[in-house]
């Protein structure tokens, strides 16, 4: 099985096993660091706050802590804590980030990833070095918008005003040609305000990936990889952009992530069974 | 039979054959479906955003989260049994061939 290091993804514990037949010994693995020395991060654990430490190959280790073998399900608060780790290495380490779920039978076997994929690694790491992942979401207020473009551009007025005069006698077809006309004009808006973003963003960050909108009101939903030695300029330009369009769009900024939506390595996973 | 197999014997294989290729067809559109988790990861991203806008409390979300938490499970049982990968759950490295 091929398995996506990177893409935030699966898992709270599946019920599927009885709780009595669950084995003992699995490593959840959060993410991949360079640390020579054994570290213990605390008791932050995924599943009920168990202690997140450090299993090393070389100058390679990852973040683990122990685990039955079991699916977590996605569930917000499994998701938060697998975060919430990552976050708290994040704040001392460059990471390369794990899918959300993802289980070893042992710490052996965690041992032979970090040896069968240490270049990749180590290339990774050298070229995420000191980079951080902000997420910038645009949300707009269709009503707004409208009012806006109603503003602005004289032909949609002039309709709409002629239509509004002429309310009986005003026809389905005017109508049909307005909404045809605010339609066309909304669209032009959207991607006016993310190519916008984008330009103002361009200066401060080193990459950018657009994701897929989720709803009806959001028309950006990007990441940013941002150099840690700019991420006040970063916040700033947010800030700014955030300002400008105070009245038309909502921005929905988060972060700072490990890199999840820059990193993609391949592993060469199988099922453990 | 392949789709190129059958476009090609399409002339001499006649109608017995295009039921099969239709019924090929059908399954292979069920399998999709009952294997596609993208479409319910997207309703969880819905949900979330629900959350943090205030339009459903921390009750409803749990329940409609656990909703989404049981098909996700049963696509993963479904890609399970049809041998497809899976993300997370237990996983080791993949030995070669030759090893």
């Amino acid at each position: 099985m091929e398995q996506e290091l990177s893409n935030l993804s699966s898992d709270g514990v599946s019920d599927l096993l009885a709780a009595d037949l669950v084995e003992q010994g699995g490593k959840y693995v959060y993410c991949i660091i360079r640390l020579d020395d054994p570290r213990d991060f605390g008791e932050i654990g995924i599943g009920g706050s168990s202690r997140v430490y450090t299993v090393h190959h070389n100058d390679l280790a990852a973040v683990v802590s122990d685990t039955p073998i079991v699916i977590y399900d996605p569930t917000r608060e499994n998701v938060l804590a697998h975060e919430f780790v990552n976050e708290t290495v994040m704040r001392e380490f460059t990471v390369i980030p794990m899918s959300f779920g993802t289980v070893f039978r042992s710490e052996d076997d965690v041992g032979e990833l970090l040896r069968s994929t240490y270049q990749a690694f180590t290339d990774v790491l050298d070229k995420m070095q000191d980079k951080i992942e902000f997420g910038v979401k645009i949300l707009w207020d269709r009503e707004r918008v409208i009012a806006n473009i109603e503003q602005e551009n004289d032909e949609i007025r002039r309709l709409k005003d002629e239509i509004t005069r002429n309310a009986a006698s005003s026809t389905y077809f005017a109508r049909m040609q307005l909404g045809r006309l605010i339609e066309a004009a909304m669209e032009e808006a959207g991607n006016r305000y993310v190519s916008d973003v984008h330009e103002q963003l361009k200066h401060v960050s080193v990459a950018s990936r657009s994701n897929k909108v989720i709803g009806d009101r959001m028309i950006l939903n990007a990441a940013f990889l941002v150099d840690r030695a700019h991420e006040k300029a970063f916040d700033d330009a947010v800030k700014e952009l955030s300002r400008r369009y105070e009245n038309l769009l909502t921005f929905k900024y988060t972060g700072p992530w490990p890199p999840y939506n820059f990193v993609n390595i391949k592993l060469k996973l199988e099922k453990a069974n | 039979m392949g789709l190129l197999a059958s476009i090609l014997l399409a002339p001499f294989t006649g109608p017995i054959d295009g039921a099969l290729w239709t019924m090929e067809k059908v399954q292979r559109v069920v399998e999709e479906q009952l294997t596609d988790d993208a479409p319910i990861k997207e309703e969880l991203m819905q949900l979330q955003l629900r959350l943090e806008s205030g339009e459903i409390d921390d009750d409803e979300y749990v329940e409609l989260e656990a909703d989404v938490m049981r098909r996700l499970r049963e696509v993963r049982a479904w890609r399970e049994k049809l041998g497809m990968g899976v993300s997370g759950g237990p996983v080791r490295v993949a030995r070669d061939a030759d090893e």
